[in-house]
Formats: C-alpha cells, structure tokens, sequence
C-alpha cells in the first residue's frame, strides 16, 4: 500500500472512530432519549466488556478452546477470583500474567 | 478550568491499569515495525486512530495486502462499540462546552470509560469533566510513549511473552470492580457466551450482537427482579 493511501486510511478510520465517540456525547441534550434506554445503560460497560473479554480468552486460531489446557482460560479464572474477592485492579492483572506466564513457561 | 483534585483521582483510578496497557502499546509500536511503518506513520496512527485493537487488526490487514476499503470497514465495526460508551456516558458529560467534549470524547478508551462510569455511579458528586479527562489523558499519553518504545525497542522484546493478554486482564479487573447484581452477572454471561458462539461472523459483527443482546437480557432481568419484589 502506498503512504498517501496508508495516511488515508488512517485518517479515515480516525475520524469515524472520533464520531462513534463523540456522538451521543455531542447528541445528548440535542433530543430526549425514551426512558428504558436509560435504564438499560448500566449494563453498556458489563456487556462490551464481556463480548471483548469471552473470545480473546477462548477463542484461539479460531476455534473455542474451553478447556483446563487453555492457560490464558485458566490464568482469567485466578484473576476472576482475585478481582472478586479484593477489587484491586493492578493485584488482578499481576496474578493473571504472573499465572498465565507460569503455566505456559513450566 | 478544570478541577485539578478531580484529574488526579482520574489518574489515580487509572493507573493500577498500566500493568496491562503498557504491555500492549509495546506490541502495538513492534507490529507497526514489523509491518514495515515508519516511525511517523506509526504515530499518526496510534494518534490519529487511539485503539489498540483496531491498530493491530489494520496493520495484520496491511500485511495481506488487504483493500483500502476492507481496512476502513473492518476497524471501524471494532470501533463502533465507542458509540454505546458515548451513549452511555453522554448523561455525565453535560454542561460541557463542546470544545471539552470533543477532547473527552477523542480521548475516551475501553478501560477510562469503564472505570470513569462506575465512578460517576458511585459519586455522583465528582467534577465529571475532570476526572474524566485525568482518567483519559493519562492512558493517551502511556499509550504514545510505549508505541514509540515498542517501535525502537520491538527485537528486544520476545514475542512469547503474549503480552496482549494484559488487555483482557484490565478488562477483567475494571468488569469485576463495577459489577452489581445478578442482572449484572446474567449479563456478561450471556453477552460472554454469544461473543464466544458468534466469533465466526464476518467483520467482528459478533461483538456488537453480543453487546446489544447482553443490555437487553441484564434490562429485563433487572425488571423481572424488581417487579417479582414489588409483589413480596
């Protein structure tokens, strides 16, 4: 690809990307959305994150891989448990590598 | 014009997340090397476009010799998720002027919007703009540094470290510190689930399907649980 495209391309993707971000932020007092919108937005980040979440961790070359064999499967389990029981970001996200890096480097 | 103490907590509530975020803007700034991106182009678009994994999934598509057309198509379905955080945050984010919106708006990533919500829900008292921005702008400032250390430094980095899987892990940390309920618990197994079913859908379509049935499955159970309490 040539740089013009390439500096295109991005360009283009930047500025949709702004507008999907900007856009009910913009919009918000523009007009009045109905009531069960509303109320259905406190499960917006629980969703996206589960739907970014579920296949970065099972899904491996395109297949499921649900199995104790998994170690990014098993290393998420450990920090499920430890974001669970102590809410402490960075202690989940230390004991999830720490344990992913354990089981595929032994 | 910004509420200083409020930036801070934003910073502050962020930063137990670089654990994972600075591992996968190495990556980000090794693949554009690899990819053969000058250094500039790599910060155009790790400026330009601010989301990892967009990035990556253009610059994979760069390697196939993939269409301009399919690119653009492809990253911005990734990204269209960023209009169900601006829904869902747009409550928060009034009595700003414009100008501040589209700083915020521009700036706004998976993991500040996540942590910024259920900060909000839980204080709502906090100057809103401020700790957004702190929240923000510090990943945005973390996240060019190490594009650019990964782009210089990528050889020395083994790649059979998986250090992409730092992001799920902040997703997992931010999830599980926010979560309310068996509504919300509901949801992101389903949500989970369908994303997992749904992952051999053309063009990442999976994640949005999945995404809208969870917020719909996590409303309604919400509403079955209330009324079923109303009658007790």
């Amino acid at each position: 690809m040539s740089d013009f495209k390439l500096i295109l391309t991005i360009l283009i993707i930047g500025l949709g990307t702004f507008l999907f971000r900007f856009s009910f932020i913009y919009l918000y007092d523009k007009f009045k959305l109905p009531k069960w919108v509303h109320q259905s937005l406190r499960y917006v980040p629980a969703a996206v994150l589960s739907a970014l979440i579920f296949p970065a961790i099972i899904i491996n070359d395109g297949q499921i891989w649900a199995s104790y064999s998994n170690p990014k499967l098993m290393a998420s389990i450990a920090a499920v448990i430890v974001a669970w029981k102590t809410k402490k970001l960075f202690l989940t996200i230390a004991v999830g590598l720490i344990i992913y890096w354990l089981i595929i480097f032994t | 014009m910004l509420n200083m103490e409020s930036t801070k907590r934003g910073i502050k509530a962020v930063t137990p997340l670089m654990l994972g975020i600075i591992p996968f803007g190495l990556i980000s700034g090794i693949t554009a090397a690899n990819t053969g991106l000058s250094l500039g182009m790599a910060l155009l678009m790790s400026i330009g476009i601010f989301a990892g994994a967009s990035q990556l999934a253009v610059l994979q598509l760069v390697r196939d010799n993939a269409h301009m057309i399919v690119i653009i198509y492809t990253a911005l379905i990734i990204n269209v998720r960023m209009m169900l955080y601006s829904l869902s945050i747009s409550p928060y984010l009034q009595e700003i002027n414009n100008k501040w919106k589209a700083v915020l708006a521009y700036s706004m990533t998976d993991q500040s919007y996540a942590i910024s919500t259920v900060h909000f829900l839980n204080n709502p008292d906090e100057d809103k703009k401020g700790f957004f921005f702190g929240a923000s702008i510090s990943l945005w400032v973390i996240w060019q540094i190490n594009t650019v250390i990964g782009y210089l430094m990528g050889s020395v980095i083994p790649q059979e470290l998986g250090l992409e899987f730092g992001i799920p892990l902040t997703f997992i940390a931010v999830l599980l510190k926010g979560i309310a309920g068996w509504p919300g618990i509901i949801t992101i197994l389903t949500s989970g689930t369908i994303a997992v079913l749904a992952s051999k859908l053309p063009m990442n379509m999976g994640l949005i399907l999945a995404a809208i049935v969870g917020i719909g499955v996590g409303t309604i159970c919400e509403k079955l649980m209330f009324r079923k309490k109303g009658e007790n």
